[in-house]
């Protein structure tokens, strides 16, 4: 093809201009599949950079990347706490002919007002079953996998749920409709022949499908309250309800026949890290990177029952993460005091759970620094997690 | 292709040992205001006018992207972005300011290096812990002032 050498040099231009843009297109609106082709593509020198850093590291800072050191000046907490303390509050009362499957949820879905749960046909979940935390009523569960459940909340945008309404004198017959976690339900029918009044006791009221077992307990859901403008005609019966904070970790499920076991703990896959590299050669923070020892898919990365941070970065064998203090895990955070109970100022935080983050690990003391890197590391991978 | 045969020769070493000394000096005292070692040595290895052919800057700019991603968390995209964009700004720069001013090569060091800085500042935001913008001007300075002397006039760069 005959080009003049002006116009050669434009087509150059242009042809370098469109590559520039495409990158920086795809640097501003990233494509998950193409960040892994192109580190998958550069790993072979990038690990062998990495390896090199490390071995200058451990002549330099040999003390840094040791992991074999104690965190002394960090107070003993029970790693195993908020799991302690959710079963403690969470474990329904005991009623005969009726066996409570302990089953930690996966996910929550606020918006939808729908619970993931990390047991499903495996652990003889099936839909319909009752969901209960401590003596709260969850809701039920509507769809069963092999290895997952998902319960509607009987707070969930358009669930409508049989309730007692229990006062001192009368106990009347009542639907609520529920309108997602931020509005309280409604009720949106009431027995004629009762007539109740604000600060009526809420409880679940079983359908002719639940066990006689199960129709005999009380199950809480909030108090009735009336909301809206009376002199306008538009008031309307609601329920001042509190989603226990407990029930975003584990919910417990009433169950007539039970497998082999009545907990389902909930899968991991592991692998065991080598040292780690404290910093980063062009980002300021507590970046560390880390070599698995097989490779495997990474979420977090955890020691002794604390969790040290979660993964950013995968490339092959080689992980990076952000150490954070436990204050910056912010709303990912849930927190204790230091008697075990839930209190959004409470000083020990774990982790909430969700977004790839296993709930239930310690974070540490809310005004420590980040985690120092004690025992043995490895990385964590929720099974659920894995596609 | 002799000629970059013979450049590679040294550059590979160089860029490997660079990146070495840049992540050991980043996490010292005081480091995180370093310039970019590798930038520093790809205005140093390809002149301003423009390399003879393209296939040359088009690799080191690959090649040192490579090495940058072994010391760093960020994307490989983020380098070549950087570093390409750089040498795009300087070529042009050059082509309409006199290099006989120091204050205008010093101009010109400093704009070069504003797209790197970006591109860490984007890849850093994306990765929830951006860099702080005084220490990304900084840097870009370190650059302005370290090409202000490479590019004073008799001296020949090594592209």
């Amino acid at each position: 093809m005959f080009l003049l050498p002006n116009a050669e040099r434009v087509r150059r231009i242009a042809a370098l201009g469109l590559f520039l843009c495409l990158g920086v297109g795809l640097a501003v609106w990233p494509v998950h599949a193409v960040s892994q082709s192109l580190r998958w593509l550069v790993q072979p020198i990038a690990q062998l950079v990495s390896v090199g850093v490390q071995s200058i590291q451990a002549v330099l800072n040999p003390n840094v990347t040791s992991t074999g050191g104690s965190a002394e000046s960090e107070p003993q907490i029970s790693t195993t706490l908020l799991l302690e303390v959710e079963r403690a509050l969470g474990n329904p009362p005991a009623a005969p002919g009726i066996a409570w499957l302990e089953v930690p949820v996966w996910k929550v879905d606020e918006g939808a007002g729908l619970l993931s749960l990390a047991a499903g046909k495996d652990f003889a979940l099936a839909a319909g079953q009752a969901v209960v935390f401590g003596s709260h009523w969850v809701g039920r569960i509507i769809k069963v996998e092999n290895q997952r459940a998902t319960v509607r909340l009987w707070t969930s945008p358009g669930a409508r749920t049989g309730v007692r309404l229990v006062e001192k004198n009368q106990i009347t017959k009542a639907v609520t409709m529920g309108r997602g976690t931020q509005k309280s339900p409604l009720v949106r029918w009431i027995d004629p022949s009762g007539s109740p009044h604000s600060g009526a006791g809420v409880f679940w009221r079983a359908t002719e499908m639940d066990s006689p077992a199960l129709r005999r307990l009380d199950f809480s859901m909030g108090r009735l309250l009336r909301q809206g403008n009376e002199l306008r005609g538009s008031g309307v019966w609601a329920i001042k309800t509190e989603f226990p904070a407990g029930a975003e970790g584990r919910v417990w499920v009433a169950a007539g026949a039970v497998g082999d076991s009545l907990v389902a703990e909930p899968g991991f896959h592991t692998a065991s890290l080598g040292k780690p590299l404290h910093g980063d050669g062009v980002l300021f923070g507590n970046w560390r990177s880390v070599f698995q020892l097989t490779k495997a898919p990474a979420k977090v990365i955890e020691s002794a029952g604390q969790l040290q941070g979660e993964v950013l970065r995968q490339s092959g064998r080689k992980l990076w993460f952000l150490a954070k203090a436990p204050s910056a895990w912010g709303s990912r955070a849930i927190a204790l005091t230091s008697e075990g109970e839930f209190h959004e100022d409470g000083r020990v935080l774990f982790s909430r759970g969700g977004q790839g983050i296993p709930r239930g690990f310690l974070l540490g003391v809310r005004d420590s620094g980040p985690p120092s890197m004690v025992g043995n590391l490895r990385s964590l991978t929720r099974v659920e997690e894995i596609p | 292709m002799r000629e970059d045969t013979a450049r590679w020769r040294v550059l590979i070493p160089v860029s490997v040992v660079l990146a070495w000394l840049q992540f050991a000096f980043r996490n010292m005292q005081g480091g995180m205001w370093l310039p970019d070692f590798g930038l520093i040595l790809l205005f140093w290895a390809i002149p301003p006018q423009g390399s003879r052919n393209w296939r040359f800057p088009f690799l080191f700019v690959f090649w040192l992207g490579a090495v940058r991603s072994g010391i760093t968390v960020l994307d490989p995209l983020y380098s070549w972005l950087g570093f390409a964009l750089a040498l795009v700004f300087r070529n042009r720069l050059f082509k309409h300011f006199s290099h006989h001013s120091g204050l205008l090569r010093f101009g010109m060091g400093a704009l070069s290096a504003v797209p790197p800085a970006l591109m860490d500042l984007l890849g850093s935001y994306q990765l929830g812990d951006p860099l702080p913008a005084n220490i990304l001007i900084v840097r870009c300075l370190w650059v302005a002032g370290i090409w202000s002397w490479m590019a004073r006039p008799g001296k020949k760069a090594f592209g």
